[in-house]
């Protein structure tokens, strides 16, 4: 399997009030290209300080992160990412929100314009271009946003807990969309989330994460695909999984009574 | 800047309330017609019978002398406006006003854009420009009477250095409250420092700008208003403390009523760059004013 990302050894500290704090020891994770990992843990794991390392938004105190062979040392364009918060510009409207990645390639206008179009519609935001931000419902706006994300055309996706955000009956109608579009893209997807179910129903593979990033369980997913996040946690093999996913995570923090 | 979690696809003020008619208020234009119609019926009500009070209070003995009368003030409206004197001075306010207003409002997104981004130089003035501030302008007018002599300079900048401290403070805000979420946001999507700016803080800025801007409009006027009572021989604060000296109490009201009528043509330009800018701003004048 060739890993398109590559996590070797990595640690970061941060400084709080003079005192050190670990929040990631020595973690190692490769990311198949292709491939959708979901990466769960409780909050304060450092999942999503691992997610902000790949991006390139921070840089590990240790250890080495290669993004296709190459080691990460910023953000580069191939990388899509999406936060729980939603970040369009609110003065910019649905459609200058979502050509904002063609600018910054300097793709001519014409050329922005139709392509945006093409994700609006790919995301079923038509009707909605000329919309400004703070007129869009939750689900629209992050509908809007991951066609900002996509239309860069990005082989690797970084979300961090997209959809944590929305009510129950949205976040999975999200999830299917983003299943949807990801199905047949070979995009590689990493998923960061606190939400066991959430990480089963997407993921090709879950890894969760316990104190320090550490990995207590990295479990492939034998779910069959195209799925349907909803139906597909009425199955028993989904509840097998996640029992041992629970158990796996109950495991660890008993053996690590509340470190820090 | 974040938009309340499941906030309704029609928020408030949108360009959709013309198509969404809020389903509680008793649905039906003729209903809401009818009750505009009382509405204007009692304003109109109230204004003459304001008018009738005054004129027939004027009828007692001496009162004249503190109250004038309507009659006498539509009077020299009319003499006013007859003979020219009304225009003349009006041109001239309205033209210490704008020139005032303009020049402080670009010296203040100027300044703002300057030393906004730089946070130590921002900090070292910061307890100046917070005193200059505090000044009240009204007290700056004799030391601009001294520079600049009791001609339209002095008026025009007494207006403008009114209108730059509020531009001014908003820019600065403008440009320190970007939320970094949105600079990540395009640094992320592999945007350069040149294209932050361009994209997201000049944008920020600008649209903060432009509160200070719509907020300054009415004290461009009292600026220059200021300044001609102090010290002029034109413009509607000088007929105002003119006619005053002489004891004209029709002149100083009738001066007063264009006054009154300047500054609310004035007060509708703000609510036109309201309507303008409205449409993806979220409570930014609350957030954003100089304190």
């Amino acid at each position: 399997m060739n890993a398109l990302v590559r996590i070797e050894a990595v640690s970061r500290t941060f400084f709080r009030r003079d005192t050190e704090q670990v929040a990631l020891d020595a973690v190692s994770l490769d990311v198949e290209s292709g491939s959708f990992v979901c990466i769960v843990g409780p909050s304060g794991c450092g999942k999503s300080t691992l997610l902000n390392m790949i991006a390139g938004l921070i840089a590990p105190t240790s250890g080495r992160i290669t993004n296709a062979g190459t080691p990460v040392t910023g953000p580069r364009r191939s990388v899509g990412y999406l936060t729980q918060k939603d970040t369009l510009l609110p003065w910019r409207d649905v459609l200058r929100n979502v050509e904002v990645p063609l600018e910054i390639r300097r793709v001519p206008p014409a050329e922005r314009a139709s392509k945006a179009h093409e994700l609006i519609d790919l995301v079923g935001l038509r009707g909605r271009e000329r919309a400004y931000p703070r007129e869009l419902s939750g689900g629209m706006a992050r509908r809007a946003s991951l066609a900002r994300m996509l239309i860069a055309e990005p082989e690797l996706l970084l979300l961090d807990e997209p959809f944590s955000a929305l009510d129950a009956q949205l976040r999975q109608e999200m999830q299917n969309e983003l299943l949807r579009l990801w199905s047949g893209s070979g995009k590689t997807v990493v998923f960061v989330t606190h939400d066991l179910e959430e990480a089963i129903a997407l993921g090709d593979r879950v890894v969760v994460l316990g104190e320090r990033g550490r990995i207590v369980r990295d479990e492939h997913i034998a779910l069959e695909r195209p799925r349907d996040v909803v139906t597909i946690r009425r199955r028993p093999e989904f509840h097998a999984i996640e029992a041992r996913l629970w158990d796996a995570l109950a495991a660890h923090h008993r053996s690590e009574p509340a470190a820090s | 800047m974040g938009r309340a979690g499941g906030a309704p696809p029609f928020g408030t003020g949108g360009i959709m309330t013309a198509a969404a008619v809020p389903a509680g208020t008793s649905g039906g234009r003729p209903r809401d017609a009818a009750r505009r119609v009382r509405i204007y019926g009692w304003r109109v009500t109230l204004l003459v019978a304001v008018i009738a009070l005054w004129q027939a209070a004027s009828l007692l003995k001496g009162m004249t002398f503190y109250i004038s009368s309507p009659s006498a003030i539509w009077a020299r409206e009319l003499q006013w406006i007859a003979d020219g004197t009304l225009l003349f001075h009006t041109t001239i306010t309205l033209e210490e006003t704008v020139a005032g207003f303009v020049l402080g409002a670009v010296a203040g997104i100027v300044a703002g854009f300057v030393i906004g981004p730089q946070r130590d130089v921002g900090e070292v003035l910061d307890p100046f420009i917070i005193a200059l501030y505090a000044i009240p302008k009204v007290a700056l007018a004799p030391l601009f009477i001294v520079w600049f002599g009791i001609g339209i300079w002095m008026k025009i900048i007494l207006a403008m250095v009114t209108v730059f401290f509020i531009v001014f403070f908003n820019t600065v805000a403008g440009v320190r409250n970007v939320d970094p979420d949105l600079v990540n946001a395009v640094w992320l999507m592999g945007g350069s420092a040149r294209e932050i700016l361009f994209k997201v803080i000049v944008p920020h800025a600008l649209s903060a700008a432009l509160t200070g801007v719509r907020i300054a409009i009415p004290y461009a006027l009292i600026g220059a208003i200021v300044g001609e009572l102090i010290a002029s021989n034109r413009g509607i604060g000088y007929l105002v403390s003119s006619a005053a000296s002489q004891f004209d109490t029709a002149g100083v009201f009738a001066a007063l009523i264009v006054l009154t009528i300047l500054a609310t043509v004035l007060n509708s330009l703000v609510n036109v760059v309201d309507r303008r800018t409205s449409r993806w701003k979220v409570d930014a004048d609350l957030s954003l004013r100089p304190n």
